[in-house]
């Protein structure tokens, strides 16, 4: 495990002490040399774990997202390049720094054998996210979107706190590995019932669930463009990760707990879906796009079926690849129009045909085109909630139909039509957001050939 | 092991090489329409020697190739089924879209991007084949799907037009309705078949298949523009018109209607879905061919003929008649393709007016495209020996004789007709009388490929219906005996709808209705359905979205009822609470008193 921790860290020197020309390259060829070291942990050739030590250990299920995190990092630093073009050096310096030290927590996160550890690296990732979000954001209104951020986050997260350290009173230990095979059967009572909504609410919260979605929107759009991407693509499924982690514990409880959830989630995915038909704001439509899915996740590990569990993985993965991309597009398009509005970038495609590529292959995977990952996942929780009661067809199929009416809607309206007089003299595409683009893509089309990689560990 | 599949897997792969191209320099060039035309010309030719394969032995074949994952006990693989109805689709599609290739490069000649034209039709062309001869519903999926996305792209083709761009997302949203009946069938068959494979589904013995058929019937309807999903397939005619004869003629909107005929043997038992689809392809098929017979946009009419005769391929499967319905599929091709071919000439000629109001007379200027013109629209009619008879006249002829539905097979009947009245309509306002268009047009119709690839389909609306009858075993025995009258029938409700509709335009040019009649305007207004269901519908649905959801929910109480009302009440109470009201004077007097006293009691104490 230290040989990604460590180059991690050393990623910050590296950082303070490259040549102000190089500091971007510099640290985006080597955090793309560190992502390759964690592709050697997809490939889990047992059904056991990778234990490293006695903190970090890697299974299916968090590989996929460790790697992703991994991947994001240099993503993240070329994407936010022209972002910081006319900052000083040092806030250059300290904007990437935050960005390592929230990999640095994220890929501890998702490796932590413990539960207190884990909870701990949960909440050490809201630090670094919230300086991005209110430092660097661009306008006036980050630093609501940070009060939200951080109030919904905790509020949710310090009743798992109290769970947790009662957890180990009981069990003597939060060891991840060990308490699978410790944990007693949760039976319906009111404590316990108070115990599940504790350690459900902090990631319900993170995921989140409907209703208590109000921080994202805001987070990602007020929220400098690395930050939206590490939100929706690594810090989002931080939440699924934790529900699949901890419903472990929760069983039997989770059968009966489940409905309120899942009532809520599979009518917020349709509200969500709706609200983005109606948006005029592109990230905010993104935004609710991400809880929109995000709610498909919840539905699928709640229903606990092993097709559900792969689908939730998948989901997971495949929406933080596209998300991440779409949010990219639109920081492509707001650097240029200068504005976040659709309507004032209409008919791009005239200017910009390549970045329509983009678009369109991006939109199209946001919609779960088949054979992507994203269909899997979403093909996946579908047939899991079809088994689990044959009615929510309906409603899956209401959100299958508005989700891919809003991407394509966000498609005709940014790149169809006439473009307008204010945009003509913008500037071409840069190689830098072409490679990102194709950064994003590769792997997403890549897994669709083996998507076995991260279907999680039930495959 | 024979030269079956490896030949029918090149005609596939030869498809995708113009494709693989499109990274090199021969992208750039001009000449890549012409290498994509030849191209599919060959994998024509070289699809027909497994097709005369399967003629002559009649062995289906499947073929199994990469193994993609499996699920638990499900297994996903790339495989290939190449059974009689993909044996018999793939050279015809291969043939229509050859002709239709070289049309688009006559009619697409000035596009300044007809490479990527030519790529999207090639890209279209190959989902079709996977769709076709896909093993598993996940690869039917993926052509299914893809066949839906490249319609979106072709249709929205010149994309600053905002028609275009509403007409593509309407046929993407129409499709994506039937998508979810498919995702349901598969969600079916995996819950209780725990499979995906076509064969072990067909084995599969189930009681109650009625999840399934209905979510399939749904895809059908969606993808084949059935009643209640058809408003897409004429807006579709926004595109160019090679995208309409090639999408809306003969591949993607028989898509539908394929997948009942693939799935036919879990529906063959079913008395209830089969009801149910013979309805539906009764009301397609009159409705539709009532609104046909009152539009002026030339390619409106053809689409709508389209839609009547895809109702009709619906009812023949309603009758549970699958065979019939693929042959019907395969003949309407060529002469569906044609028509629609003829129409783009005519407008090319007169500089982009569809309106046959303003044609007129062209039978002298066009001679070539008249010609097949009429062909065509007699081949569509039924007209005996044209390939249109071969599989229209057997399907009326099957559906007489059988205990069938009365009502249903009366509005066949009638819709029938109305397919003649029609077809007359455009010969007689189109091609007779006198020219009613601005005289300053330059006509030409002397192109090589605007007449070879015309030509070809020409051919094939005259003899492909005899070729392929005369070919294929039938596999339902046909009724061979039957009353006069019945056999005739076909033919008679046609010849009343040529005579009556002659007789309605004559009396037409003479006479002038003072106002249209009610029934002229439902006609014309294509049944008010697009009033009702494309205003009404997303209105509310917007409405709802921008009202209750995000407004009224999102903005209002959510955000009332956590955090704004939490910090209101921290700071209502807080300023309750604290003894500090903000009284600076005060405090500072009350502190200096405080002060002056205590130095003073200090001071003087000692």
């Amino acid at each position: 495990m230290l040989k990604i921790i460590i180059p991690t860290m050393m990623l910050i020197p590296l950082t303070w002490l490259s040549k102000p020309s190089m500091i971007w390259i510099n640290t985006t060829a080597y955090s793309m040399l560190i992502s390759l070291i964690g592709l050697t942990y997809l490939n889990q050739f047992t059904d056991n774990n990778l234990n490293f030590s006695l903190l970090f250990f890697t299974d299916s299920l968090s590989a996929p997202l460790l790697m992703l995190t991994t991947w994001l990092l240099p993503l993240m630093l070329m994407a936010s390049q022209h972002h910081l073009s006319k900052e000083t050096l040092t806030r250059k310096k300290l904007y990437i720094t935050m960005l390592v030290t929230l990999q640095l927590l994220l890929i501890m996160t998702f490796t932590a054998t413990e539960l207190i550890m884990f909870y701990i690296l949960f909440e050490a990732t809201l630090m670094p996210t919230l300086i991005i979000i209110t430092r660097w954001g661009n306008q006036t209104e980050r630093l609501n979107a940070g009060l939200y951020f951080l109030f919904y986050t905790l509020v949710g997260s310090l009743p798992l706190l109290i769970a947790l350290l009662w957890l180990q009173n009981n069990l003597g230990t939060l060891n991840l590995l060990v308490i699978q095979y410790w944990t007693q059967p949760l039976l319906s009572s009111w404590s316990n019932t108070l115990l599940w909504l504790a350690c459900m609410m902090a990631f319900m919260v993170k995921m989140p669930l409907y209703g208590l979605h109000l921080w994202l929107p805001k987070a990602h759009v007020e929220a400098p463009i690395a930050g939206s991407m590490v939100l929706a693509a690594v810090l989002l499924k931080l939440g699924g990760y934790g529900m699949m982690r901890i419903t472990i514990l929760l069983n039997p409880l989770t059968d009966f707990m489940a409905y309120p959830f899942m009532m809520l989630s599979l009518w917020g995915m349709i509200m969500t879906s709706s609200i983005c038909l109606r948006q005029t704001d592109l990230k905010s439509l993104i935004a609710y796009s991400s809880v929109s899915h995000m709610a498909l996740v919840i539905v699928a590990v709640l229903i606990q079926s092993p097709w559900s569990y792969m689908g939730a993985t998948a989901l997971m993965i495949a929406h933080g690849l596209t998300s991440s991309m779409l949010f990219c597009l639109a920081n492509s398009n707001y650097e240029r129009i200068h504005s976040r509005t659709m309507i004032l970038a209409r008919g791009l495609q005239t200017l910009l045909p390549l970045m329509a590529a983009w678009w369109l292959l991006a939109s199209l995977t946001n919609l779960a085109l088949p054979p992507t990952i994203n269909l899997v996942g979403e093909l996946f929780v579908v047939m899991a909630s079809f088994s689990w009661s044959n009615i929510t067809i309906i409603l899956m199929g209401i959100n299958i139909t508005i989700t891919a009416l809003y991407s394509l809607y966000m498609l005709i309206t940014t790149q169809r039509g006439k473009y307008t007089h204010h945009i003509k003299n913008i500037k071409p595409s840069f190689t830098r957001e072409n490679s990102l683009m194709i950064l994003h893509l590769l792997p997403l089309l890549l897994l669709s050939l083996n998507p076995k990689v991260i279907l999680g560990p039930i495959y | 092991m024979n030269l079956f599949t490896s030949s029918i897997l090149v005609t596939l792969f030869m498809l995708t090489l113009p494709i693989m191209m499109a990274n090199t320099s021969m992208y750039i060039n001009k000449l890549y329409p012409r290498y994509v035309k030849t191209t599919i010309s060959y994998a024509f030719m070289i699809s027909l020697i497994p097709t005369m394969m399967f003629l002559h032995l009649g062995q289906d074949t499947m073929i199994s190739n990469w193994h993609w994952i499996t699920i638990q006990t499900m297994k996903l693989s790339l495989s290939f089924k190449f059974d009689y109805f993909s044996m018999i689709f793939v050279p015809v599609a291969l043939f229509v879209t050859w002709s239709i290739m070289e049309f688009s490069i006559w009619y697409m000649h000035s596009d300044p991007y007809i490479n990527r034209f030519f790529k999207y039709l090639l890209l279209f062309l190959i989902t079709m084949m996977i769709l076709v001869t896909a093993n598993n519903m996940f690869q039917l999926f993926i052509g299914w799907e893809g066949v839906g996305i490249m319609s979106f792209l072709l249709i929205g083709w010149w994309y600053g037009r905002t028609d275009a761009n509403t007409a593509a997302l309407q046929a993407i949203l129409y499709n994506r309705i039937g998508d979810v009946g498919f995702i349901m069938a598969m969600a079916w068959f995996l819950t209780n078949l725990n499979t995906w494979d076509l064969q072990q589904i067909f084995m599969a013995n189930h009681e109650n298949l009625n999840i399934p058929l209905i979510g399939l019937l749904l895809a059908a309807t969606g993808k084949s523009a059935q009643f209640g999903l058809h408003p897409w397939l004429p807006s579709a005619m926004e595109g160019p018109t090679p995208v309409s004869a090639l999408l809306h003629s003969s591949t993607m909107v028989v898509a539908g209607v394929f997948l009942l005929i693939r799935f036919h043997p879990l529906m063959e038992h079913n008395k209830t879905l089969q009801t149910i689809t013979l309805c539906l392809g009764a009301i397609t098929t009159l409705f539709t061919a009532v609104c046909a017979l009152t539009q002026n946009d030339i390619k409106k009419i053809v689409a709508f003929s389209t839609s009547s005769q895809l109702g009709l391929m619906i009812v023949t499967i309603g009758i549970n008649q699958p065979y019939l319905a693929f042959l019907h599929i395969c003949t309407h091709a060529f002469f569906k393709a044609m028509l629609f071919m003829c129409s783009g000439s005519i407008i090319h000629s007169l500089n982009d007016e569809q309106d046959i109001r303003k044609m007129g007379g062209l039978f002298k200027a066009l001679p070539f495209t008249t010609t097949s013109l009429i062909v065509g629209s007699l081949a569509l009619t039924g007209m005996p020996f044209l390939t249109g008879f071969y599989s229209k006249d057997l399907i009326i002829e099957t559906a007489n004789t059988s205990y069938t539905n009365a009502w249903a097979l009366l509005m066949t009947l009638v819709a029938t007709s109305m397919t003649a009245a029609y077809s007359t309509r455009i010969m007689f306002l189109a091609l007779l009388g006198q020219p009613r268009f601005s005289p300053i047009i330059t006509i030409n119709e002397n192109d090589p490929h605007l007449i070879n690839s015309i030509k070809r389909l020409l051919f094939g609306s005259i003899f492909a219906g005899f070729l392929i009858s005369y070919n294929i075993t039938p596999t339902t025995t046909p009724q061979m005996t039957m009353p006069h009258y019945l056999k005739m029938m076909a033919l008679i409700v046609t010849i009343l709808g040529f005579i009556l509709a002659l007789e309605l335009n004559l009396m037409m040019q003479n006479l002038k209705f003072k106002y249209p009649s009610g029934l002229f305007k439902f006609s014309n207004m294509l049944g008010y359905f697009p009033t009702i269901i494309h205003r009404l519908m997303p209105k509310t649905n917007l409405l709802m979205g921008q009202k209750s959801a995000s407004t009224l929910l999102d903005m209002t109480w959510m955000e009332k009822i956590l955090p704004k009302s939490i910090s209101h009440f921290q700071m209502k109470s807080s300023t309750a609470v604290s003894n500090q009201k903000g009284l600076i004077k005060l405090y500072f007097m009350s502190f200096m008193l405080t002060l002056t006293l205590s130095l003073l009691t200090l001071s003087f104490h000692g």
